[in-house]
């Protein structure tokens, strides 16, 4: 399993953890079922503290991408769409883009439309 | 930052200090045998059969040299090898300790079974061994391992290195900006299956034929096998680290103490089976079947091989963080 994170960004590190997990899912590095390493390795890799991974499991737990289970560690759910979620991850950066750039749900809602209508044209 | 001369002087102090204790220990031993020498029947039991009575026998003149010369064949060996083994990652300070450990347990003994027949007239004396020789032995051997292993000190921290991999050695593009991690687990090799899952019937079948208690045994080999054969290995900017299935043993190798990593096979009956091993020029390794490995070396000559599937992948990606350390000290890979 490799994960690639992306220093550069501002965003805390925890969720550059996660996204991480979640592009390597999405760009196959990752599998469903595979076995992510104990937060304590991956902190002790990554040269950060426990809590940081500790975060990004329980956040990509709470998304749904992965379980957590005492003495069975974390893993990526089984039945977990790469495609799908690559889907959903590349939307939620067009929302959080949308939303800095000050657009409206309804303008975002437009192009959306707009793009669909480009597709099927 | 460790220097390599003063890396070498702390090699000299801890050999001495693993040399030196068992040797006084052995000494103490044997001049307290002669000062009591002549306080003996003029034969001095020294070894019981299974019915409690003696049944093995020795002049007073030779019991010192008797009793001396096993401690010093069961732990002079043990000396030597710790005194002269290289740097390692296997339990570093229980190979500092062991020594110690054995001789006071020796020693111990040698005086536990002399002290009772001190100052008896009868020949043979019907002397029993007292039932406190061997936890008593036992408790001084832990706290002799302990001693020795404090009396050794630590391993001496390596010198540390901002040299690039090596030329030959694979790249995994790592992006400006951004760090990589890889993680991965030994494979669980058939053969070592098969062999622990028998070993353990065995034990199993022989525990419960003989007392409920012993089944004690298989169940804790069964987790130390367990344990010490399924590692999960972490590589990323810190350096590598390889944790068993429990959380130890660990072995934690900081990158700017790493010279070099490269890719090989490992033979399993080389390293003389499978686990945590020492292996053909004092290579450790983690051995869980035969086949494709990676191979890592410190930069006080400690080498590392680890069994894994396809370990081109993680050397290429640790050969690039070599590149990055040699980067960000101002050399060009």
């Amino acid at each position: 399993m490799i994960l690639t994170i992306d220093l550069q960004s501002n965003r805390p590190l925890f969720i550059q953890i996660a996204d991480a997990v979640k592009q390597g899912l999405v760009g196959g590095t990752i599998k469903p079922g595979d076995s992510l390493p104990p937060g304590r390795d991956l902190a002790a890799a990554l040269d950060v503290s426990l809590e940081t991974t500790q975060r990004a499991y329980r956040l990509l737990a709470e998304e749904g991408v992965v379980t957590s289970r005492v003495g069975r560690g974390t893993r990526v759910v089984d039945s977990i769409d790469p495609e799908q979620l690559g889907v959903d991850t590349a939307l939620s950066e067009v929302v959080a883009q949308a939303a800095r750039l000050g657009l409206s749900r309804r303008h975002l809602h437009s192009l959306i439309d707009a793009a669909y209508d480009k597709l099927d044209g | 930052m460790v220097e390599p001369v003063q890396y070498h002087g702390v090699v000299i102090r801890r050999r001495l200090a693993i040399a030196i204790p068992p040797v006084l220990v052995s000494g103490a031993l044997l001049a307290w045998l002669l000062a009591v020498q002549s306080r003996l029947p003029d034969q001095v039991a020294i070894h019981w059969g299974a019915d409690g009575r003696p049944n093995g026998f020795t002049s007073p003149t030779a019991m010192p040299w008797v009793l001396t010369a096993i401690t010093l064949a069961a732990a002079g060996p043990l000396t030597i090898l710790a005194t002269l083994s290289r740097p390692g990652f296997i339990a570093p300070r229980f190979t500092q300790g062991l020594p110690l450990a054995v001789t006071a347990f020796l020693a111990a003994i040698a005086v536990g079974v002399v002290a009772p027949q001190l100052d008896l007239n009868v020949d043979p004396a019907p002397v029993s061994l007292p039932w406190t020789t061997f936890p008593v032995g036992l408790v001084t051997a832990v706290a002799g391992g302990f001693t020795g292993a404090a009396l050794a000190g630590r391993p001496g921290r390596p010198p540390v290195s901002t040299e690039p991999a090596g030329p030959e050695a694979p790249r995994h593009p790592i992006p400006d900006g951004a760090v990589t991690v890889w993680s991965g687990r030994t494979p669980l090799g058939s053969a070592m299956v098969v062999g622990a899952a028998a070993v353990t019937l065995v034990l199993f079948v022989l525990a419960a034929a003989t007392s409920w208690w012993l089944l004690i045994v298989p169940v804790v080999m069964t987790a130390l096998i367990v344990g010490t054969t399924s590692f999960t290995t972490t590589i990323g900017p810190a350096g590598l680290r390889a944790v068993g299935l429990f959380g130890l043993p660990r072995i934690t190798i900081p990158l700017n103490t790493l010279q070099s990593v490269e890719t090989g096979r490992i033979e399993a009956w080389k390293f003389g089976g499978w686990g945590l091993r020492k292996g053909p020029g004092g290579t450790d390794a983690i051995v869980t079947r035969s086949g494709p490995a990676l191979f890592v070396t410190r930069t006080d000559g400690a080498r590392l091989g680890i069994t894994l599937d396809h370990p081109e992948q993680p050397a290429a990606i640790l050969a690039s963080l070599l590149d990055r350390r040699a980067e960000n000290a101002g050399r060009q890979p």
